[in-house]
């Protein structure tokens, strides 16, 4: 059932973009165990020091590493070397992505080689195991940032009752006369589901351009995320939706697209 | 009847100077937009007639929105834009005028008695308009369709000097003509003879603006030729140190042996934890598929993390890449080379952040801190003197990403600079 004409007070409660970090389930693996003791203990120490929660596991074999942790996991750190040939940090990392899709990727090695396997598993950062000390820290701030992102979520009231859906889920946002339209598709499932609730096109626009939307129509608001094709004829989702774009705002927008893509 | 005649003739005069500035400049607005502003310069003058405006205020106003159209529809600096308002002027007022003289001699009468001959006046007039029309065309499909300048100011500014001081001779001898009422054989022929100086003023400038265009495009090979030697350079030092690490390995190996054979375990343990902790920065750290790329982007992560430049690379497989070569290498070696000085001069943390991704488009990205740049149409004002001769660097890097047919945008703030470009590939 949707809801009675909205007024500004209503359309802010309606549609609010929440951020939050709950406690961080940390995954180390290396075969090295020195070295991972004192991985574990530096992260340890930076996260308190920060007074952020942390539950960190450690592993010196990936075959140790269940499904369900891997699941419950928000930050990897990984060795790319390991000593038993059967498998690398680039394998564990691929059972990773069957998994689970959003969590953090961080390879901690010897060499850093930037290959196209790499970014086939989205590895967010490599550090180099004799810089640690100068570049855990940061990694870890900037780790805990995308997680923050990941983590957004928008709030609508829709047929009655008011829910949450995280912000990576939405494809995106269509105008239909009064009502906005949100097209979700959950992570690892093929099903887009549409969500109305009353709230202008401009406004989610003012709210979600900091959040990686970008307006290429009148009445379409678009999740980069999910852009995998912005051309001025058309644009292309990644679950294969097309939408048309506005040849009028095309240029200002795709560069914007452009921009937003380097800093992902 | 005459507003009617008046009207036709300034409709004959815009699509003479539509033909004209599309043959020397390059349009930068919609079509809707330029409609709109041609019926505006039409119309304009139009009602100042209808409501009676002294003709030479009328005429002024005319001159003033044709130099708006101009101004607000075309592509090109301001002085480049500003030479071809004047010069159809001119060509057009010698035009009219011979016409005008020609055929008053032809039927034996003064100009001045011509123009009170409405109909035969109208004719003549008529006329002229259409040869300048038919000549504007001409010139038009002549011309190649290459509209970018090249030329420096400095010569612009010498080279509109002649067109601005025959459009105040041309001006003072009209209104010579009006005062003594009629026209003289002397007065037409220094018209006509500015309208030709004109003529080769016009053909000199296109003449320079190809020699500069010709010294670009050497200043581009010459560019190119550096860093494929400077890339072939650092492919040798790699090679070389590659055998050099193979030969240390082979000594080392031959050490661990002689220290098993002998049973000295513990110092063949030593040994090789010592090894371990010296080993080197491999010297290949970028793997993209792409050979050409792998030994630029190799180079520049070398000569980045020699200068203590923190760099982060993302590639996607990059064997697909059809892109020119050259092309490549120039791009993105000017990208990077800009980069890497970009963080020279910051006192900050340096860093610099790569994607190079390939799908259906080449996504590549560069993101460097820096200190503040002016980024003016997407353009970096170079910093180096003389600017003349420097700046090439970006210069290349647009004149590459145009000819790819390119999207591309830059940008900066709080102490970032952002470069990011889409190339689409052929399939």
């Amino acid at each position: 059932m949707i809801s009675a004409k909205y007024n500004s007070a209503e359309l802010a409660e309606s549609c609010r973009a929440e951020i939050g970090v709950h406690m961080i389930r940390i995954t180390i693996c290396d075969d090295n165990r020195p070295f991972l003791e004192e991985i574990r203990s530096k992260i340890r120490s930076i996260l308190s020091h920060r007074k952020i929660d942390a539950e960190i596991r450690v592993f010196d074999c990936a075959e140790a590493i269940q499904d369900d942790l891997i699941s419950t996991t928000d930050v990897f750190f990984l060795d790319i070397d390991f000593a038993d040939m059967r498998y690398n940090g680039i394998d564990i990392a691929k059972r990773i992505r069957r998994i689970r899709k959003d969590s953090i990727i961080v390879f901690v090695t010897n060499f850093i080689e930037y290959a196209p396997e790499g970014y086939e598993v989205q590895a967010f950062r490599y550090l180099l195991k004799r810089k640690i000390d100068s570049t855990l820290e940061q990694c870890l701030l900037q780790t805990i940032d995308k997680l923050q992102t990941e983590q957004e979520t928008i709030q609508i009231s829709t047929s009655g009752e008011t829910r949450k859906f995280p912000l990576s889920d939405v494809l995106y946002i269509e105008s239909q006369a009064h009502l906005a339209v949100m097209h979700v598709q959950k992570a690892g499932h093929h099903s887009v589901k549409t969500y109305k609730f009353y709230s202008s096109l401009s406004s989610l626009e003012d709210q979600l351009s900091h959040q990686g939307f970008l307006r290429i129509q009148k009445s379409y608001l678009v999740n980069m995320r999910h852009l995998q094709k912005y051309q001025c004829t058309q644009a292309i989702l990644d679950n294969g939706t097309i939408l048309p774009v506005s040849e009028k705002i095309y240029s200002e927008q795709k560069q914007k697209y452009l921009l937003w893509k380097g800093r992902q | 009847m005459e507003y009617l005649i008046s009207a036709f003739w300034s409709l004959l005069e815009l699509i003479f100077f539509h033909y004209f500035w599309n043959a020397f400049l390059e349009v930068k607005t919609t079509k809707k937009m330029y409609i709109l502003s041609f019926a505006g310069a039409w119309f304009l003058p139009t009602i100042y007639t209808l409501i009676g405006l002294n003709s030479d205020y009328g005429q002024i106003m005319s001159y003033v929105i044709i130099s708006l159209v101009c101004i607000l529809n075309y592509r090109g600096s301001l002085l480049r834009r500003l030479l071809f308002i004047i010069l159809p002027y001119i060509f057009g007022t010698i035009i009219n005028t011979a016409l005008l003289y020609g055929s008053s001699w032809l039927l034996g009468i003064s100009v001045a008695d011509l123009i009170w001959r409405k109909i035969t006046y109208t004719f003549v007039v008529t006329i002229g308009k259409l040869i300048t029309i038919l000549l504007a065309w001409t010139v038009f499909h002549i011309r190649s369709r290459k509209k970018t300048e090249s030329l420096q100011r400095k010569w612009l500014l010498l080279t509109l000097s002649f067109p601005v001081i025959s459009f105040i001779v041309i001006l003072t001898i009209y209104y010579e003509f009006r005062n003594q009422g009629d026209l003289s054989l002397g007065l037409v022929v220094i018209n006509i003879l500015l309208t030709l100086s004109n003529i080769a003023i016009v053909y000199l400038i296109q003449l320079m603006e190809k020699s500069a265009s010709e010294a670009k495009k050497l200043a581009l090979l010459n560019q190119q030729m550096e860093i494929q030697t400077s890339s072939i350079l650092a492919l040798e030092q790699n090679y070389r140190a590659q055998r050099k690490a193979t030969h240390e390995f082979q000594n080392q190996l031959q050490t661990i042996r002689s220290l098993i054979t002998s049973g000295d375990y513990s110092n063949a343990q030593e040994y090789i934890q010592q090894l371990q902790g010296t080993q080197s920065t491999r010297i290949f750290s970028v793997s993209s598929h792409h050979p050409i790329i792998d030994a630029v982007l190799n180079h520049k992560y070398q000569l980045a993390n020699d200068n203590d430049i923190d760099v982060r690379i993302q590639v996607n497989d990059l064997s697909g890449v059809s892109i020119d070569t050259n092309h490549i290498v120039v791009l993105l070696s000017n990208l990077f080379d800009n980069a890497i000085e970009a963080c020279l001069r910051y006192d900050g943390e340096r860093l610099i952040h790569c994607s190079i991704l390939a799908s259906d488009s080449l996504y590549i990205s560069i993101r460097n801190t820096s200190l503040p740049v002016e980024i003016k149409n997407n353009y970096i004002e170079t910093s180096k003197e003389p600017r003349e001769e420097h700046g090439y660097g970006l210069a290349h890097i647009d004149l590459i990403l145009n000819h790819l047919h390119a999207e591309f945008i830059r940008s900066y703030s709080d102490g970032l600079f952002e470069f990011a470009a889409e190339i689409p590939l052929e399939n």
